[in-house]
This record gives C-alpha cells, sequence and structure tokens, in this order.
C-alpha cells in the first residue's frame, strides 16, 4: 500500500448515546482504485468497526450504497477516491430520511409510499393459461423501459426539495415506478394508481426542480414521469367535465 | 376513478401556458419598449395612434395581448406561491385564495380594459 | 436495541447548499420580475385607454433610469426563463411522443418558435 492517506469525514449517529448526528474524521491510505464502498470497509475492519452503512452489490445494481458525498446524493460503490484526492471527502447519509445509525437511514416511509403506487402489473381479468402468453412488441417495451430501470436506490428522495418541505409528497422514484406500470401494454391499473400519483402529496407537489432526475443512477429521469403525469392529470381534468360520466365506472 | 377533483391540474395548466407565452414572447416585448425607451428605435413605434389602433381597436390585436398577457399573470402566481413554500413560509388556503382570487381579479381586469 | 431515528430539519437556506438548487431559485425568482413587468403592462394597457397624454406619460415613466435598470434585469432574467423552460418542455411531452421526437429536437423547436415571433414583433416595431 502507498503511503498516500485521505482523510473521510462521516456524518456518524448512535442513537444509543448521541443526542445528535456529529461529523466522525478517519485518515485512510489512498488507493487510486478504491470506491467510496472500499473506504467504509477499510474503516470499519481497521479503524471503527461500530461503523454502519448498507451495501450489497457493490456494482450499482443492488441500490443499497445511497449516500451524500460532498453534498451531492451517489452511490457508494461507483464513487471513487480518486475523483477527490487529495482534498478530503465528506459522506453524510440521504438527506430527507429520518438517520436510524450513521449512514443508515429509515426507509420505512419509501416502501409504504412504494407499495401505495401499485407496481405491478394489475389485469382486469385473470387470462387463461390456455390463451397463451401476453404479447409485448419491442415498441411497447420502449414505451416504458426507461422508467422501469429503477433500484429503488433513493438517490432521488434525497435530492428532492419538494421531499424535505413536504414528507408528505409521493416522490419521483415511486411516482415514475407508477408511471412504468400505467405505459405498460399489458396493464391496466391506470386508475387505481390515480389516487396516489394524481392527488395533492402525488405529482401537484412537485415544482420541476429536476434535480431528482439529474442524480439518477440508472437515467430513469423521474422528473420527466411526475410531469408527463401532470400533463396527463390536466387533460383527464379537463375531460372530467366533458364527460362527467366517467366517474362512475 | 377515484380521482378527487381539486384545483390543481387547472391552475398547473395556466401556469404552462403562462410559462410558454413569457418565454416566446416577452422578449421582444420587453426588448421593444426597452429600445423605444433609450430612443434606439424611433418613439413612432410605440406611438399612441399605433398601439391603441392595434391593442385597444383590432380584434387580432386585442386578443393576440389578451393571450400572451392573461397567462403570464397565472404563472407568475403559481411560482410565486409555490416559492413560498420552498422559502419555508408554507402559506395556508387563505394565502392561496388571496394569491389566485388576486390574479382572477387582475385577469378580469385586463380583459375588461382591452375588450370594452 | 431501542430505535430512535434521528430526523435532520430542513434548513431554511436549503437552496444555498448546491448549484442546482441556486440555478433553481433564480429560475423560481425570474417570475418575480416578470411579474411586476406583466402589472407595468397592465398600467400601460390601462393609460393607452385614457388617452395619448396618459400614454406618453407611461412611456416616460418607461425611460425612468431607474425603470430602465429594472427592465434590463427582466430582460435577463426572463431569457434565463426561457431558456430553462424550453430544457423542460420536451420532458413534460408524452411519453409516446418523447419517443418519436427526440428531446433536442423539441427543445430547438421552441427556440426556433422564440426567435420567429421576436423577429415578427420586431420588425412590426421597426416598421413604422
Amino acid at each position: 500500500m502507498s503511503n498516500k492517506t485521505i482523510t473521510i469525514e462521516i456524518l456518524r449517529y448512535n442513537p444509543e448515546t448521541d443526542e445528535k448526528p456529529g461529523y466522525g474524521s478517519f485518515e485512510i491510505p489512498y488507493v487510486e482504485a478504491w470506491s467510496m464502498l472500499d473506504a467504509l470497509e477499510y474503516i470499519k475492519d481497521e479503524l471503527d468497526s461500530s461503523l454502519s452503512y448498507r451495501w450489497s452489490c457493490r456494482m450499482a445494481v443492488c441500490g443499497s450504497c445511497g449516500m451524500v458525498i460532498n453534498g451531492t446524493p451517489k452511490l457508494g460503490c461507483e464513487t471513487f477516491l480518486r475523483d477527490f484526492y487529495p482534498n478530503a471527502i465528506k459522506v453524510e447519509p440521504l438527506a430527507n430520511f429520518p438517520i436510524e445509525r450513521d449512514l443508515v437511514v429509515d426507509a420505512e416511509d419509501f416502501i409504504n409510499k412504494l407499495e401505495s403506487v401499485k407496481p405491478y402489473i394489475i389485469n382486469a381479468m385473470e387470462k387463461p393459461v390456455e390463451e397463451g402468453v401476453n404479447k409485448q412488441t419491442p415498441e411497447q417495451l420502449g414505451l416504458y423501459k426507461q422508467f422501469s430501470m429503477c433500484i429503488n436506490c433513493m438517490l432521488c428522495y434525497s435530492a428532492c426539495p419538494q421531499m424535505g418541505l413536504n414528507p408528505l409528497f409521493t416522490g419521483p422514484a415511486v411516482i415514475a415506478l407508477g408511471h412504468r406500470y400505467n405505459l405498460d401494454s399489458r396493464d391496466e391499473g391506470y386508475d387505481q394508481r390515480t389516487e396516489v400519483i394524481q392527488g395533492k402529496n402525488g405529482v401537484w407537489s412537485c415544482t420541476f426542480v429536476g434535480y431528482c432526475s439529474e442524480v439518477c443512477p440508472k437515467n430513469v429521469d423521474p422528473a420527466a414521469a411526475i410531469n408527463q403525469n401532470k400533463l396527463q392529470g390536466s387533460q383527464d381534468w379537463a375531460l372530467s367535465f366533458l364527460m362527467p360520466r366517467k366517474g362512475a365506472k | 376513478m377515484s380521482q378527487k377533483r381539486h384545483i390543481e391540474p387547472l391552475l398547473w395548466s395556466l401556469f404552462g401556458a403562462g410559462g410558454t407565452t413569457i418565454a416566446l414572447f416577452f422578449p421582444a416585448m420587453i426588448l421593444v419598449i426597452l429600445l423605444s425607451s433609450l430612443g434606439v428605435i424611433p418613439a413612432e413605434a410605440l406611438s399612441y395612434e399605433r398601439m391603441s389602433g392595434f391593442f385597444l381597436n383590432n380584434l387580432i390585436g386585442q386578443l393576440a395581448l389578451l393571450a400572451v398577457l392573461v397567462p403570464s399573470y397565472w404563472a407568475c402566481i403559481h411560482r410565486i406561491y409555490h416559492g413560498s413554500h420552498d422559502l419555508g413560509m408554507h402559506p395556508g388556503v387563505g394565502v392561496k385564495i388571496l394569491c389566485y382570487g388576486g390574479t382572477l381579479v387582475l385577469s378580469i381586469a385586463t380583459v375588461i380594459a382591452v375588450l370594452v | 436495541m431501542s430505535r430512535r431515528p434521528y430526523v435532520r430539519p430542513m434548513k431554511r437556506t436549503w437552496f444555498m447548499d448546491h448549484p442546482f438548487y441556486r440555478n433553481y431559485m433564480v429560475r423560481e425568482a425570474s417570475c418575480v420580475f416578470d411579474a411586476l413587468y406583466a402589472v407595468n403592462l397592465f398600467w400601460g394597457i390601462l393609460q393607452l385607454r385614457e388617452g395619448a397624454e396618459a400614454w406618453s406619460s407611461w412611456l416616460s415613466f418607461q425611460a425612468n433610469p431607474l425603470m430602465i435598470l429594472f427592465t434590463v434585469v427582466t430582460l435577463g432574467m426572463t431569457l434565463y426563463h426561457a431558456v430553462t423552460y424550453f430544457d423542460m418542455t420536451p420532458r413534460v411531452l408524452p411519453q409516446f411522443i418523447r419517443k418519436k421526437v427526440a428531446d433536442p429536437i423539441v427543445n430547438k423547436l421552441m427556440y426556433a418558435g422564440l426567435a420567429g415571433i421576436s423577429v415578427v414583433i420586431l420588425a412590426a416595431a421597426a416598421m413604422v
């Protein structure tokens, strides 16, 4: 190992001993190939075994290691020390979530919102097996594919100031996923998702800051998903006057 | 469909319309008034006869003026209202009615001033 | 082990923390200038109705140095609004349209619209 070192400042919080979070500083060897996750692993193994953080796949697929690095929400596994060296790096848990411990946040509210949008294919009628498989053309797949890439890493929630201002806001990833199923040719659940997506705490709590799409590691573009639903909602709203019976379905 | 009718889609549509008219028409309008004030273009460009002839007595001009100006009010108030939320003021229903109600009054006043 | 999740309060000055947020607030603040300018235009309409004298007093108000300064700032803010607005426009369009027409094309069409409308207005003003 080289003699070069780099300083990592981590926002620490231990619910059993700390009144509020505070920064802890660690000086670790600088290795060019190390990701932030490698650095945290080194700290946990060699310097402070109490350090808590989430991780799993180490290849930007699982969405576990979201954290705020120098003020920007990022995945720890695809953020490299070499992009910051020789400056110190500041690491904080995702913003707009309660801190459970150190870099671990409480995602329960996010999970509840995710369930509320029914992120699965809804069919009015079960199709008998004899009728064969559901066919979908590449074009139909292409329509929703971008929005299906979400890995629930919650970086967009950390990036969204409206989330912090109104914690009831359904939020970028969840609306993008609802949109993904609404756009799926096999799905008939549009009406069931309307209350969540078109509610006051749905798309109408968004002011198109757009930072959610900027930080998304999978280029989902949740800001587009939300604002496409504002346009759709406005059309539905106008139509509801022309065809008031639509509500009786 | 269990969608409750609330007014946000209408307010957002008006915001969208106004945001578009501000972006497309305001730069040139502001520039013309600015250039006239600075004397770069002749004062006759904004003469009383010309302006009142087109914007108060020509139906195309009158409607164009309303189509550009009225939505812009709604775009501005929409952003101001949401901006106060961003600044941590969290205005209540009363302020909301005051903001958008005031804009409605201004819109009606504009329509009357231009058409009647 | 007891759970005691810590909720960090949202700072009132959150938008100062990141350039992206600062740009967003400038974008949103542009509407304050445009709102004042729209009221100024409404005032102009009322003066125009009053007659030639009232209209020329409105025009001389526009030439007031402070008003010129405000107008210049408003013009800058309006152009910033236009740039950010055109960036957002393609992403609001329904996904099936977005799949057919690439975002940069819609974005360029918006600029073309701005250019076309501006030329017409400026030409109308210049053709005295």
